[in-house]
């Protein structure tokens, strides 16, 4: 049947190259100094967060303005116990991921109540109060000033360490997330994305995958937010900021939302030409801005989408699943 | 009585839609609902599958009172329905589309590991291939004709193997040839699944080819109810219905 050729999202060539991929992510450290290290670092905790929010943009088509304020809740949860010496790494590792989920079900239940420019906006909304608890809050996160000096063990403050720490998190959270992405879970959010109205007629409770998708995107989000400080030994009010959010979202079209890869890629690219950029000008918005505007009106399928369109008779021999949903439906 | 309906009412605003209809529904029966425009036959299809709410009456399917249930709860209970546009999952190809409606009519969708290409594979290949969309697997439901989108959209409403199922205006678009061809596909599912089917058609001829029973509405209210020969020669429904039509 036909259709076996659509299950080529796991065949001996695409489980090679991942494969070697992650010996050369494993590798990297003896061949790259510690500020390029650092960058990879960077760039790998924003592809989990991007590839978090993904699932609600993506693969729900449900747009949220302030997944900063996920990222934020996982970081300072995390910074916060171990700056006071509350706990140990693993119990503030944990307890951090306690936090986040607890965050998102209680932002989650008010969320599925709303639909469309709301939603977004009650996102944003949820974000910015996180955003003035940590900035104001001077006697325990240190206001704007963040929290400095967050002590992390020895073995993880070397930008090897950190960086073997976090690649082995975000391998382990990717692989999740496209588990999802794949199962039945996953399908019912594309069957919501596409049609929401006839996804109940079929028998999917949409509030209830709205919520459970809203606590999963929210989790992923704040173990990259927890990533971070590990990375920076430091948290600051801008985790929450609405452009720390706009970047999440950024990623994604960047690299293409109707992919998995794409926040991935995305989030190397953004970081990547951020760093270039910012060596010759300060004025990085002005490029962003541009970069915007040329994905909205000629690429919307991001980079992996374009990529995939052109040269997907070459990668693969049958279409992919979502061959062409890079495209608006009529 | 499969489904038994009594004395449902709905308003919108100032306006009856639905003006205390009631009427029963045997098991195994092919029967159709007709009326001019805005007699309130989607209204009627809308409150019966939970997505408009009703302001009084009761809808009971095998004994229990359903109209207080969402869509999901009323698709588990074996009952579908088709949309008058044809409402389908676009971006997904036609393979998807189908076997999304199988999983969630199964109640296998809070599954978060398990991939879901492998699930469901031959059911799906029979039920495209009963549908006529074998052929079609691949392609994404927008990149369809009218014809093979509106037996897509019949094939997603039968997916959780209804007892009971609504279709709304299944040939609306349709040519001659396509509409013939749907009617033929109607009757031999219905016959096959011992379907009880409740249509709503403008096509005359096709409803008096399909159905054995016609029950009539006209502003909110069921005004008839009979076989095709009676319902032809009824003096009150030519003057609301058929005398607009001639």
């Amino acid at each position: 049947m036909s259709e076996d050729r659509n299950s080529t999202f796991l065949s001996w060539r695409s489980g090679l190259a991942l494969s070697l991929l992650l010996v050369i992510f494993y590798l990297l450290p003896l061949f790259l100094a510690d500020n390029w290290l650092n960058l990879i670092t960077e760039m790998l905790i924003m592809a989990l967060a991007g590839a978090a929010l993904n699932l609600l943009l993506g693969d729900c088509g449900i747009i949220s303005f302030g997944h900063a304020g996920f990222f934020a809740v996982g970081a300072y949860t995390f910074g916060l116990l171990l700056y006071y010496r509350l706990a140990s790494f693993g119990a503030a590792f944990l307890l951090a991921i306690a936090g986040v989920i607890l965050f998102s079900l209680i932002v989650g239940w008010f969320l599925i109540r709303l639909v469309e420019i709301y939603f977004s906006l009650l996102c944003l909304a949820f974000s910015q109060v996180v955003w003035v608890i940590v900035s104001v809050w001077y006697s325990v996160t240190g206001g704007d000033d963040g929290l400095n000096g967050i002590p992390i063990p020895g073995l993880l403050f070397s930008a090897g360490g950190s960086y073997y720490f976090v690649l082995t998190v975000v391998g382990v959270c990717l692989l999740l997330l496209f588990l999802i992405r794949e199962s039945p879970f996953g399908y019912s959010l594309h069957a919501i994305r596409d049609n929401r109205k006839r996804s109940g007629f079929i028998g999917i409770n949409q509030k209830l995958h709205i919520y459970i998708a809203i606590v999963i995107s929210g989790l992923f989000c704040g173990i990259a937010g927890i990533l971070l400080v590990v990375l920076l030994h430091a948290a600051f009010p801008g985790y929450a900021s609405l452009t720390k959010s706009g970047d999440f979202l950024f990623v994604c079209l960047l690299g293409g939302m109707y992919h998995f890869s794409g926040p991935i890629v995305g989030s190397f690219l953004y970081i990547l030409l951020h760093f270039i950029i910012h060596r010759y000008t300060e004025y990085w918005p002005i490029f962003l801005g541009t970069g915007l505007t040329v994905i909205a009106i000629f690429f919307r399928g991001g980079v992996v989408g374009f990529a995939m369109e052109k040269y997907q008779s070459y990668l693969f021999r049958g279409r992919t699943r979502n061959a062409s949903a890079d495209r608006e439906p009529a | 009585m499969l489904l038994q309906i009594e004395n449902l009412h709905k308003k919108f605003g100032g306006i009856s839609a639905i003006n205390g209809v009631s009427f029963g529904v045997e098991k195994g029966e092919l029967s159709s609902i007709i009326g001019p425009n805005g007699a309130g036959k989607s209204t009627l299809f809308n409150l019966l599958t939970g997505y408009l709410p009703k302001d009084s009456g009761k809808v009971i399917f095998k004994g229990e009172e359903i109209s207080n249930l969402p869509p999901y709860e009323i698709c588990k209970r074996k009952i579908g329905r088709s949309f008058q546009l044809v409402s389908l999952f676009q971006r997904l190809p036609v393979f998807d589309n189908i076997r999304i409606a199988i999983l969630a009519g199964k109640g296998l969708m809070l599954d978060f590991f398990k991939p879901a290409r492998k699930m469901v594979r031959e059911e799906t290949e029979r039920l495209l291939e009963s549908i006529g969309l074998a052929s079609k697997a691949l392609t994404s439901a927008a990149d369809l004709a009218h014809g093979e989108q509106r037996r897509l959209e019949l094939g997603i409403a039968l997916a959780n193997k209804p007892e009971l199922l609504f279709l709304d205006e299944p040939c609306s678009g349709l040519t001659v040839e396509e509409s013939n061809i749907m009617i033929e596909l109607i009757r031999k599912l219905a016959a096959e699944q011992e379907l009880t089917v409740l249509l709503v058609e403008h096509k005359m001829d096709m409803v008096f080819s399909i159905s054995r029973k016609i029950r009539v509405l006209h502003e909110g209210r069921l005004i008839f109810e009979g076989g095709p020969q009676e319902v032809k020669s009824s003096e009150i429904v030519q003057k609301v219905y058929l005398g607009e039509e001639r």
